[in-house]
């Protein structure tokens, strides 16, 4: 990465948490990782002025009280917060899931692996990528 | 004399002012002499200025001082006188009545012998004149003759006349006659026929000629007995009739005919009239149109819809008597009474005909009627406003139909309908929720699973280990399961965009990316269409028939060879293998979702792939079907409607 800053991850299922912290780890990541349960809880950290403002955001599609879509149409409308990078990660395949999140402006669209290695792989991907892409202050 | 006295004094009044003048001109100041004039006394009376000239006028005395004797004047030689006019005038006349008077002698010579000649004449005059007049009163008597006998001869050519338009009128008469489509006989009065015309003797298949003299007889069939012949006058005044004759072939044909009687100037009878129409063909049809009304009769009162004519006002004229079926309402009851009495809504009535009015012929328009028991009863209406010949709307024509079992069926339907859409959503839902939901914990089994073996692998036994990687298979097949399922409702549910693409590059294509052994040999038959189709179906087709076809090969080297042809409303396309075939009993089997003809533990398959090409291929109006032998290897046929992949 090419900022310091924390990596913000919105996921409601504890394990699946557990694997984009280790996958991040495996991948070498040494930026700081924050966890959110759902999008209310992302919004409660990201509107708290104590925590640094996060370099990129992985979003799950499904999860209890607000979620992916939600939050995105959310994100997109703070004028603070709408240039965070969104990827989403996720389990669902609907196309009219893709849909919605590119119509919301994601950076990507990642599909949450059955292979753990598969996995790693794809944070790696990303790493790589946000380590070269520019991002606005 | 008299004429003689006349000449003298045209004469004397001529030559008076001539000499006259003369005199003046001589006299006057322009005269190159010396003139002086004077009267038959001598006494001067006139002069001119010559004499001035000469000394008379020396010592400028006016001159008329001197109009002295003339013999003052004769002395001078340069002097010429004239003399009285008078005298000059005189003597001009005694020559001129000499003249005169020899002429006038002259005259009464021929005077003379032109009297002669006149009496000659007035002689022969008389004597002509006595000749011509007798003459003239034989002229006379002759054109009185002439007139008498151009009296006669224009009496005669009036007569003429008569008779020549008379014969033309018959003449036209006869044509008329001999032309009209309607036959025409004339008979003496014992049946002997005397004339027919062209359309009679036509109608019977007989020349005019070969009628002509035979009784009426031959033309009667012997069962209808005699013909009518002269009984008593009242049976042939007017008589219509309808009966059968026979033509010359003997063959029978049905005749209007209308006879009656002619009467010579006695008053006698002397012939019989008769036209005649050959009516066969109209019986027919008037048979034939009795059988139909008496049909349509039968129709209208036991039909089911009703079928009703109304004024233009709404006034019921005709309405079948199913209408009682309907309503409780009798036909009888209704004809007379307004429309609009038997709607449950009389605006409905009023919209109805609006539209009618604007469009002339509304099909299948919803109204409900009234039953007696004021019951609403759902019915449809099929009518036609009828136009007069000045495109007046005058009446409607139409026919309802009770809708009431339709309704229901169709409410039924409708509910049905419902249900099933409210039920294949939340079939959707739980097939999406399903794989989301059960594919997280799965994913974490999996996910933790690797972990125990990454981190404690060392720690485990074989057996420990195998364990280990069973429940990795497991978990992953079940993810495989899952995503099956998936895949499989999002066929039905989902309908991607329609592109134009070469089968032949998307068949290449899908086997570039299967990325095959070695061993398979893939071989397109002949060229594939261009179609217009959801271009990753078509991919699905052809990856899970491959992937089948490569799953299950038993041969060292696989033979795939896929084409395709044309039928008249379909394209057919196959997907053949050198493989183990599927036996009969089995190949229904296929098709249907988790189905393997292998355990899974033997051959890892989901069971979804050739469910899923199936699935495709009937939503799209297809059909897939297999060929096969054991060991022959498998052929998978499906066809799609050409309707379905060509592009409108």
């Amino acid at each position: 990465m090419k900022s310091n800053k924390p990596i913000l991850v919105i996921d409601d299922d504890v394990i699946d948490s557990m694997t984009v912290k280790r996958a991040l780890k495996d991948s070498n990541y040494t930026n700081r990782v924050d966890f959110a349960r759902n999008g209310e809880e992302a919004f409660a950290y990201l509107n708290n002025e104590e925590n640094e403002k996060p370099c990129i955001i992985l979003l799950d599609l499904n999860m209890p009280k607000m979620n992916g879509i939600e939050f995105l149409e959310i994100l997109k409308k703070n004028e603070r917060l709408r240039r965070i990078p969104v990827i989403i990660l996720t389990t669902s395949r609907s196309d009219q899931d893709r849909l919605k999140a590119y119509n919301l402006g994601v950076a990507g669209y990642m599909v949450k692996s059955m292979d753990y290695s598969e996995f790693v792989e794809i944070m790696k991907t990303i790493k790589s990528y946000w380590s070269i892409s520019e991002l606005p202050e | 004399m008299k004429n003689l006295f006349m000449i003298f004094l045209i004469l004397f009044l001529f030559l008076f002012p001539l000499v006259n003048y003369a005199q003046t001109f001589l006299i006057s100041d322009l005269s190159e002499c010396n003139v002086i004039s004077a009267g038959i006394d001598t006494a001067i009376n006139q002069f001119n200025t010559g004499i001035t000239d000469i000394g008379f006028c020396r010592n400028n005395k006016p001159a008329k001082r001197y109009f002295n004797p003339i013999k003052d004047f004769t002395n001078d030689p340069d002097l010429w006188i004239s003399m009285n006019g008078q005298l000059i005038m005189i003597a001009v006349v005694v020559i001129l009545f000499i003249i005169i008077i020899s002429f006038v002698s002259k005259l009464r010579n021929l005077n003379k012998e032109v009297k002669n000649i006149s009496e000659v004449y007035k002689n022969l005059y008389r004597n002509q004149t006595v000749k011509l007049r007798k003459d003239n009163k034989q002229y006379q008597k002759e054109i009185e003759d002439f007139r008498k006998l151009e009296k006669k001869f224009k009496n005669l050519q009036k007569v003429n006349d008569d008779l020549k338009e008379l014969s033309e009128k018959q003449r036209q008469l006869q044509e008329a006659v001999e032309n009209m489509k309607l036959g025409v006989t004339i008979t003496d009065i014992e049946g002997s026929i005397k004339y027919t015309n062209t359309a009679f003797s036509k109608m019977l298949g007989y020349k005019s000629s070969e009628l002509f003299g035979k009784n009426m007889k031959i033309l009667i069939p012997e069962v209808l007995g005699e013909p009518n012949t002269y009984k008593n006058k009242e049976v042939w005044q007017n008589m219509i009739k309808k009966n059968a004759m026979m033509k010359k072939d003997g063959n029978l044909i049905s005749i209007q005919s209308f006879s009656n009687l002619i009467y010579s100037e006695k008053g006698k009878p002397v012939a019989i009239v008769t036209s005649a129409e050959d009516i066969t063909e109209r019986s027919k049809s008037e048979d034939a149109l009795r059988t139909s009304e008496e049909n349509f009769r039968r129709i209208f009162d036991n039909i089911q819809d009703i079928y009703y004519e109304v004024d233009i006002d709404g006034t019921i004229k005709e309405i079948s008597p199913s209408i009682k079926f309907i309503t409780g309402i009798t036909r009888e009851e209704l004809i007379g009474n307004k429309m609009a009495s038997l709607y449950f809504d009389v605006k409905q009535r009023n919209n109805f005909v609006s539209a009618l009015k604007k469009e002339i012929n509304v099909n299948d328009y919803e109204i409900a009627l009234k039953g007696k028991d004021n019951t609403s009863i759902p019915c449809t209406i099929t009518a036609k406003l009828i136009l007069d010949q000045s495109k007046i709307p005058s009446k409607i024509i139409g026919s309802v139909r009770n809708i009431t079992e339709r309704k229901r069926a169709e409410d039924k339907r409708a509910k049905s309908m419902k249900e099933l859409k409210i039920a294949n959503k939340e079939l959707t839902d739980f097939a999406y929720i399903t794989s989301h939901d059960l594919t997280s914990p799965l994913r974490a089994i999996n996910t933790i699973a690797t972990w125990i073996m990454s981190d404690y692998g060392d720690k485990f036994d074989d057996q420990g280990k195998e364990q280990m990687n069973l429940l990795i298979g497991r978990a992953k097949r079940m993810h495989h399961l899952i995503n099956g399922i998936y895949e499989f409702t999002n066929i039905i549910n989902f309908t991607g965009e329609k592109i134009s693409f070469d089968m032949n590059t998307l068949v290449k294509d899908t086997i570039g990316r299967m990325k095959l052994q070695d061993n398979f040999y893939v071989e397109i038959k002949n060229q594939l269409p261009v179609i217009f189709f959801e271009k990753t179906r078509m991919e699905q087709i052809f990856e899970n028939l491959i992937d089948n076809a490569v799953k299950f090969m038993d041969k060292d080297k696989g033979l795939i060879t896929i084409g395709c042809q044309e039928t008249r409303n379909n394209w057919e396309f196959y997907v053949a293998d050198n493989g183990p075939g599927i036996a009969k009993k089995y190949q229904d089997k296929v098709f249907q979702i988790f189905q393997t003809l292998n355990t899974r533990d033997e051959l890892e398959s989901t069971g979804i792939g050739l469910a899923i090409v199936n699935k495709i291929i009937t939503k799209h109006n297809g059909s897939i079907w297999i060929e096969s032998e054991p060991e022959q290897g498998t052929t998978f046929f499906f066809t799609l409607p050409k309707k379905e992949i060509i592009k409108k």
